[in-house]
């Protein structure tokens, strides 16, 4: 009887799985982005940024490193419009990365947040207080993406690293502009290059129910670009993540002295 | 009859301290939802002596093992010799809690889910997680952090340290089997930082011992890093590498 029983059961109950994984829509089933489902989910709050995302993997447009986006491609999946001198100069570092010998190695200047996000793919935490939204990437030399929220740009702006980033909602997207550069460097891991008069808006969603903040970052810098061109990147949340620790135990020579206790 | 005067007035003492638990209760709940704000850059109040005193005046206990080491690199140190610190030159990783008593700002941010300190000294970070435990994954020089509340004091628990740092610049040793209590509080009315730091590691030290640092907050605004002191800390440019074009 028993048996008799279970049998219809049993089956109802392949065909509500078999149902339910029919059900599944195929996008999200593919989508790595996805964070797993027993995942804290992420505020309701649009302008609610706070928590563990991770890059998403966007294919390359030429051979790149494993495990990394490659080099920065516009929003419509094309190289950037280089200038006949930023061509010259990418072309070389693509051929020392694809020889096993990246410029990453020797140069390490590379810029926020375009490099962290489709170069190392590793964790990005976000937390902001009343004046400043912070991004802290778990690799990079100068990992630390500081947003003002609450000052536009000094008027007398001292170049830096990272530049300046100040930022203001429009509706539910974080607009921030970043200038005052201190030196060139790269937009990715690859080498595709910058100047000191490198000026990004990036814009910054919440998108898929909050579960990916999409970065919209529109470049300009006429030294290397033939005009403004805009990039799209992605991160998942996951709250799972951690930052692990950037290890710099390598001094270089003829580093300023420190300030030990 | 059993009872306390308060305010003039006679009560059951049961009341008083219904009263008593309510209101620590109320108290707890209320700093549980509105934490000490910790928010700001933050400087040491005053600088510390290269050589370690605990929170009473005294040279932490070491055993005998990391006595001699000890000895080494005081020694090294007194004679103007950091060849034993990487961190010396400002670019190697301090550890804690050595990086809380060096000079350098740090920055604190806080949400409610945890507390992140941003040193001045080589980007590095250090997040605190509030609401999740993070398992020990591998052994860090920040150690593997975990904070709550405790009333009005952010209380820090870290272990797995990566050994190689050392507790101050003469190069005091530990082990990976250092545990940091830190409980971290307000003073000053805000202005003032405290944070007491335990230390334990039955590898290296006789006992368990405590050190109080104190920090004054900078002006709002004040920068962390100015760009005129960042220190690249990265592999320098070769002759002959790519740098500046092909």
């Amino acid at each position: 009887m028993f048996e008799m029983r279970s049998v219809p059961i049993f089956g109802s109950a392949l065909v509500l799985c078999a149902l339910s994984l029919a059900l599944v829509p195929a996008s999200a089933a593919d989508d790595e982005a996805a964070a797993p489902a027993r995942l804290a989910p992420p505020s309701s709050d649009l302008k609610d940024f706070a928590g563990y995302y991770r890059p998403d993997y966007l294919k390359p447009l030429v051979k790149s490193a494993v495990g990394t986006s490659g080099p920065i491609q516009t929003v419509d999946h094309q190289m950037p419009p280089f200038t006949p001198k930023a061509s010259a100069e990418f072309n070389y570092r693509l051929s020392k990365e694809q020889a096993g010998m990246p410029v990453m190695d020797t140069t390490p200047q590379a810029g926020l947040p375009s490099a962290c996000l489709v170069g190392f793919l590793s964790p990005v935490l976000v937390i902001a207080n009343r004046q400043q939204m912070f991004f802290i990437f778990e690799s990079g030399a100068a990992p630390i993406w500081r947003i003002h929220l609450d000052r536009d740009h000094p008027k007398k702006l001292a170049p830096s690293t990272n530049g300046d980033s100040v930022g203001h909602w429009e509706g539910n997207t974080l607009v921030v502009d970043t200038r005052g550069f201190n030196t060139s460097g790269h937009l990715d891991l690859v080498g595709t290059p910058f100047s000191r008069d490198l000026h990004t808006v990036t814009r910054i969603s919440k998108i898929n129910g909050g579960h990916q903040l999409e970065f919209l970052i529109t470049v300009n810098d006429p030294e290397n670009f033939t005009q403004p061109f805009t990039t799209r990147y992605t991160a998942a949340w996951r709250p799972d993540e951690r930052l692990m620790e950037n290890e710099i135990d390598a001094p270089p020579p003829g580093a300023p002295p420190g300030d030990p206790p | 009859m059993n009872s306390l005067r308060l305010t003039g007035r006679r009560v059951p003492r049961t009341c008083s301290r219904a009263a008593w638990l309510l209101s620590s209760w109320l108290c707890g709940v209320t700093l549980a939802q509105n934490p000490p704000d910790l928010n700001g850059v933050w400087q040491l109040s005053s600088p510390v002596p290269a050589l370690m005193k605990t929170a009473d005046g005294q040279e932490p206990a070491l055993n005998e093992h990391a006595q001699a080491i000890y000895s080494q690199h005081r020694a090294a140190y007194q004679a103007g010799d950091r060849s034993f610190d990487a961190a010396a030159n400002g670019c190697g990783d301090p550890g804690m809690p050595r990086i809380m008593m060096m000079s350098d700002r740090f920055e604190i941010v806080q949400d409610a889910d945890r507390v992140v300190t941003l040193f001045a000294r080589g980007n590095r970070f250090r997040v605190v997680e509030l609401k999740r435990s993070l398992d020990p994954v591998d052994l860090f020089y920040f150690g593997n952090p975990n904070g709550h509340w405790d009333h009005s004091e952010l209380v820090v628990e870290s272990s797995d340290f990566r050994e190689s740092s050392f507790i101050d610049a003469a190069g005091m040793p530990h082990s990976d089997a250092m545990t940091l209590t830190e409980r971290y509080r307000l003073s000053k009315g805000g202005k003032e930082l405290i944070d007491q730091i335990t230390v334990s590691d039955p590898k290296t030290f006789k006992t368990p011992w405590t050190v109080i640092m104190r920090y004054r907050k900078l002006p709002s605004h004040t920068e962390l890093l100015p760009a005129d002191q960042q220190v690249n800390c990265a592999p320098p440019t070769p002759k002959g590498s790519s740098q500046g074009g092909g």
